[in-house]
């Protein structure tokens, strides 16, 4: 069994000066390797924290993440970062493109200053082909719709084959019809390319669509069941 | 609203650090170099008016004396001696009468005086009859080596032998020698003074002579003819008991290795027998045997002068002549300019002319850099009996040139006093190789030397007048003038002299140059060979730069402006590039007050309350920081700066804010809900496949950021380099003379304190530039760490960003700073200015990387998670 994540009494808490916010507590979940798992729960529910436990950008206040057989949850920053960049790839609700930079730089952007051993072009124009913005290379993220700019972060996400993407409400800011599109992009990669996806939603709809359907609430797994298979 | 500008500064504590940083190094800055410039600014002056202090301020000469073009502005040292005369007294007088002249002392180069004295004799020694050799040889010292400046040899015969010669005949040319009489085997050194006519009362005034006197001019030492036909006078003489040269006096007395015959035909006989061989050249290649010798050196002679002339020491064996004829007038040196072997050290270089002159008592021995002047005018009538000024001297007294009224230190004198010698070092042998050390020369007790003793011999003007009167001519060589309520060196005495000098020149046709705040100058001068004597080779002098101290002061003065200027100047960009990018920074937070309601003058008025707020802090600080400066050290308070100072802070920081409240009119509500400025064409030069292209783009991207950046620190940088080009230039200008060297020592560390705080402002501009930079892009940043970036790759790209900065902002000052120069200056020196060209360039590098440092650091900080979600 590899590239399993396991996640072993997970605790959150945000300390200020007034009161101590749990938000999350007795999370004991283990995910399998290439799954495609939807986090769903109201906001404020501790979805996102999840999510960014899961993807190393916080530390759990308790407990331990453990990807493959490895607990993650006590490497320091380098390790961190290094981990995240070849297993990892990230989509946020609000895209976080660099707006300064055009589509095809963006989706290079994770492998400047690494070394890689492939040619990271022509890998970034092959993915940005695929997801049909083979017109849109050298487009800013300014001039590019909603629908296209998700996706050029999305073959970001990819762009060093991670074991696992982790998308924030990847369609929380498209309409419908894209968000459709774009959730069929990642079941697609999760299919061809055997790539774990877990992602955050709202949409039920979309959730009802994946393998795994795990629902928070008050920083609390309430259900963790089966979705409906296309 | 105090309390809503409290809490923003609260809020943004990195930025409130970055604020207060800038504001306590302007501060203090401005404080320091208040303080310290007001104290230089009276140091310098002090320095200048206590060590250059020259006894007098213009100097008058007759037009036309010097041979040496003074369009550098210098004058060759000890000057005064080679001008024998061309003022006239009436002229004098005429200076004299001025009203604003305090003293005028006149100095009548009359020529050299020569003093016989008889020091011995050999009589005693020649115990035995025959025939001896005399020799006199003189060797002069000049520091570096001797030289034997003349030689006699004469043969004297001891025994019965009368020449029988007719009067025309002299029995040396006849026969080679001499009979030995009674002054034959005497001693005589004769030592030569220069002789110079002086107003007594004049000269007590200028450089206090009566104090430095055992007896000093009194008004029945007056001078007097005493035979008119044979121009022969009785002066009044005041000695200097220093002889200034270093001459041995070797007298020897040799026996010649033949018997001389008792009987008086045999003497005759052998003496003709001699005379047929070839007389002296014969004797001179016989075999002798020294029978004693004498040496006396110069201090000798003076002192047997002093004893018996006026100890009256009447016992003495030594007996000093006080009838002797005016000698040699001595005309001035020929300089040729001359290409300098190390014009970085020197400057000016000549060389000096070989002249054609043998002095008579030296023959073959000496040579000549001057020549020997006719001392009377031609004249119709040709009833004067000789050429010759016959002297009897009357010896009143001594003065001791060491207890004169005149600067003293041998660092800061001047090369022009009237009572010590020239100095001057041999600095390169005649190959152009460094002696080492350097050797002081002496002047030789040869008038016709380029290093002459200063006056040894004073006698009255009136004097001087009366030998005028026999010689024709002006006796007066130049006036040494002293104005009334000159004290300092300020642009109010240098008025007056230039109006002095030009109103003298104006009526009596004179040459008047201003000494006042005049400064040695190293010269290089080549002594070539002459007349037989080896090159000596090249020495080096101190002259004089007429009014260098007056450039000095006002460049200086102009540096020290100029200084303040800068800092301000700096100052002023900070503050409103801090304001002005704060401004961009909250932007959206403005349209969002406006957008809930906010009325334009309540948003103006919060710009302007903070401005003022900052303001308050910026004067206190200046003023808190100049009174413990104060008292700490001790410094110079001027109360007008010190409220000037405070309030420019003020005015820096609430004029800062004028323009962003301006600019709030701009802002329109729906700005609120739009995202920030992105330009969306741009032409791709590259691709963005490492940090510096992500650096790169980024900027690109956000170009009117960008260029605010560029331009808030290409002007410190361009004000800087021009600031530093000006300091060299100074530099330039202040080690042409000693005075500027000791100058600069003095005003060198508030030009680097300038320097290093302008600098740190600039750093702290670029770094309050990248802090909102940063600041605004954190979620940008954090994404960058979700996506695997290390911290490493983060820190880089901003300091890459700084760097880039940076390097715009060089390129932007170098073309600014190169105007600058060129239209103060006219022209660039390419190859001198190289590294002044560099400057513009590495110094906003370094400090845009240096600036982004602290940014850097808060980027690293970023959490991957915090920028995310919005």
């Amino acid at each position: 069994m590899a590239n399993h994540i396991l996640l072993k009494n997970i605790e959150k808490h945000f300390n200020n000066n007034f009161n101590n916010a749990l938000v999350l507590k007795n999370i004991n979940l283990l995910i399998e390797e290439g799954d495609f798992v939807s986090i769903v729960g109201p906001s404020g529910s501790g979805k996102s924290t999840l999510l960014s436990i899961i993807g190393t950008l916080e530390k759990p206040s308790n407990g331990s993440v453990i990807f493959n057989e490895e607990d993650i949850s006590g490497l320091n920053h380098k390790k961190l970062s290094d981990f995240r960049f070849h297993n990892i790839g990230f989509v946020f609700q609000q895209f976080n493109l660099l707006p300064t930079l055009t589509s095809i730089e963006n989706v290079i952007l994770p492998t400047i200053s690494r070394r890689v051993n492939f040619k990271i072009y022509e890998r970034a124009k092959t993915l940005l082909k695929k997801m049909g913005l083979e017109d849109k290379l050298d487009s800013l993220p300014s001039q590019l719709s909603g629908g296209q700019q998700q996706r050029v972060a999305l073959a970001r996400a990819i762009v060093n084959e991670p074991a696992w993407i982790l998308a924030d409400e990847p369609t929380g800011n498209l309409d419908s019809k894209t968000s459709m599109d774009m959730f069929l992009l990642l079941r697609n990669l999760n299919e061809e390319k055997n790539c774990g996806v877990i992602f955050v939603t709202h949409d039920r709809t979309l959730a009802q669509m994946s393998n795994r359907i795990i629902e928070i609430n008050d920083g609390e797994v309430i259900s963790d069941h089966h979705g409906k298979k296309l | 609203m105090i309390h809503f500008i409290f809490k923003n500064w609260i809020r943004q504590r990195e930025r409130l650090i970055l604020i207060i940083i800038g504001l306590l190094v302007m501060s203090i800055g401005l404080s320091i170099l208040v303080s310290i410039t007001e104290t230089n600014k009276g140091t310098v002056q002090n320095t200048l008016e206590q060590n250059w202090k020259s006894s007098y301020h213009i100097v008058v000469r007759p037009e036309g004396v010097t041979s040496l073009p003074e369009d550098e502005g210098l004058l060759e040292p000890n000057f005064l001696s080679g001008i024998t005369g061309g003022i006239s007294l009436q002229q004098y007088q005429q200076i004299k009468a001025m009203e604003e002249v305090d003293v005028a002392a006149p100095i009548a180069i009359l020529g050299y005086l020569p003093l016989s004295v008889k020091m011995d004799s050999f009589s005693s020694a020649k115990n035995e009859e025959g025939i001896y050799k005399f020799q006199y040889t003189e060797t002069v010292e000049n520091g570096y080596n001797k030289r034997i400046q003349a030689q006699h040899t004469k043969f004297l015969v001891s025994g019965p032998w009368y020449p029988n010669l007719s009067r025309r005949e002299n029995p040396s040319e006849t026969f080679g020698a001499f009979p030995w009489q009674n002054t034959s085997g005497e001693h005589v050194i004769i030592s030569r003074n220069l002789l110079v006519g002086i107003d007594p009362v004049e000269e007590a005034k200028l450089v206090g002579l009566d104090k430095a006197s055992t007896k000093y001019f009194e008004s029945d030492d007056k001078p007097f003819v005493v035979d008119k036909t044979l121009n022969q006078l009785r002066i009044p003489l005041l000695l200097s008991s220093q002889p200034f040269t270093n001459t041995n006096y070797s007298f020897q007395l040799e026996k010649l290795n033949i018997s001389l015959p008792d009987s008086k035909e045999e003497v005759q006989e052998l003496m003709e027998n001699i005379r047929d061989k070839g007389g002296e050249s014969y004797l001179k290649t016989l075999e002798s045997e020294k029978v004693t010798s004498s040496v006396y050196s110069s201090q000798d002679a003076y002192n047997s002068i002093f004893d018996r002339l006026l100890n009256k020491n009447e016992k003495s064996s030594r007996f000093v002549n006080t009838s002797t004829v005016l000698g040699e007038k001595i005309g001035p040196l020929t300089y040729k300019h001359n290409q300098s072997p190390f014009p970085e050290r020197w400057q000016h270089a000549y060389k000096l002319e070989p002249k054609d002159t043998i002095l008579p008592w030296a023959k073959d021995k000496t040579y000549a850099f001057r020549e020997v002047q006719e001392r009377f005018e031609e004249t119709e009538t040709t009833d004067r009996p000789n050429d010759f000024v016959r002297l009897d001297l009357n010896i009143i007294g001594a003065y001791d040139p060491s207890q004169l009224n005149i600067a003293k230190d041998p660092l800061t004198e001047l090369p022009m006093e009237t009572y010590r010698t020239a100095r001057a070092k041999l600095v390169l042998d005649d190959t152009g190789k460094p002696v080492n050390p350097p050797v002081t020369l002496k002047a030789t007790n040869n008038p016709l030397d380029f290093l002459l003793q200063p006056p040894t011999a004073l006698t009255s003007l009136e004097a001087a007048d009366k030998i005028s009167a026999f010689t024709g001519g002006e006796p007066i060589s130049a006036i040494r003038i002293k104005i009334k309520d000159v004290n300092s060196l300020t642009k109010g005495s240098q008025e007056k002299l230039e109006r002095v000098a030009a109103s003298i020149s104006k009526q009596t046709g004179l040459k008047a140059d201003i000494t006042l705040g005049s400064s040695p100058q190293s010269v290089l001068t080549f002594i070539p060979e002459n007349n037989s004597v080896p090159s000596l080779g090249w020495i080096e002098q101190p002259w004089v730069k007429l009014g260098s101290a007056f450039t000095i002061l006002n460049e200086t003065k102009l540096g020290y402006s100029g200084i303040i200027m800068t800092v301000l100047l700096v100052a002023v960009v900070y503050v409103f590039t801090t304001r002005l990018i704060s401004y961009l920074t909250n932007r959206k937070h403005y349209a969002l007050l406006l957008a809930f309601g906010w009325s334009l003058n309540q948003l103006k008025k919060l710009i302007i309350l903070e401005s003022v707020l900052l303001g308050l802090i910026a004067s206190m600080t200046i003023w808190a920081v100049q009174i413990i400066i104060h008292f700490l050290f001790n410094t110079t308070f001027s109360f007008a700066l010190f409220w000037l100072s405070g309030v420019a802070g003020f005015f820096i920081y609430f004029l800062g804010g004028i323009l962003p409240a301006k600019m709030m009119e701009l802002i329109k509500p729906y700005e609120a809900i739009k995202t920030g400025e992105i330009s969306t064409n741009m032409k791709r030069f590259f691709y963005s496949n490492n940090i510096l292209g992500v650096s790169f783009q980024y900027l690109f991207g956000k170009s009117r950021r960008t260029a605010i950046s560029i331009i808030s620190l290409a002007i410190p940088v361009t004000l800087l380099s021009y600031f530093i080009f000006i300091t060299f230039r100074l530099k330039g200008v202040l080690y042409t003379s000693y005075l500027g060297e000791y100058i600069a020592l003095e005003i060198g560390s508030i030009h680097y304190a300038a320097t290093i705080i302008a600098i740190i402002m600039a750093i702290l501009t670029t770094a309050e530039i990248m802090w909102q930079n940063i600041m605004e892009r954190k979620p940008e940043i954090s994404l960058l760490k979700a996506i695997g970036w290390q911290n490493q790759s983060v820190r880089k790209m901003v300091i890459y960003e700084g760097a880039f900065i940076g390097f715009f902002a060089g390129i932007l000052s170098l073309v600014l700073s190169g105007l600058l120069i060129l239209i103060t200056y006219k022209t660039i020196d390419f190859q001198d200015s190289l590294f002044l060209f560099c400057l513009p360039i590495l110094i906003p590098i370094t400090a845009g990387s240096i600036g982004s440092l602290f940014p850097a650091e808060m980027a690293v900080r970023i959490s991957p998670m915090e920028g995310t979600k919005k």
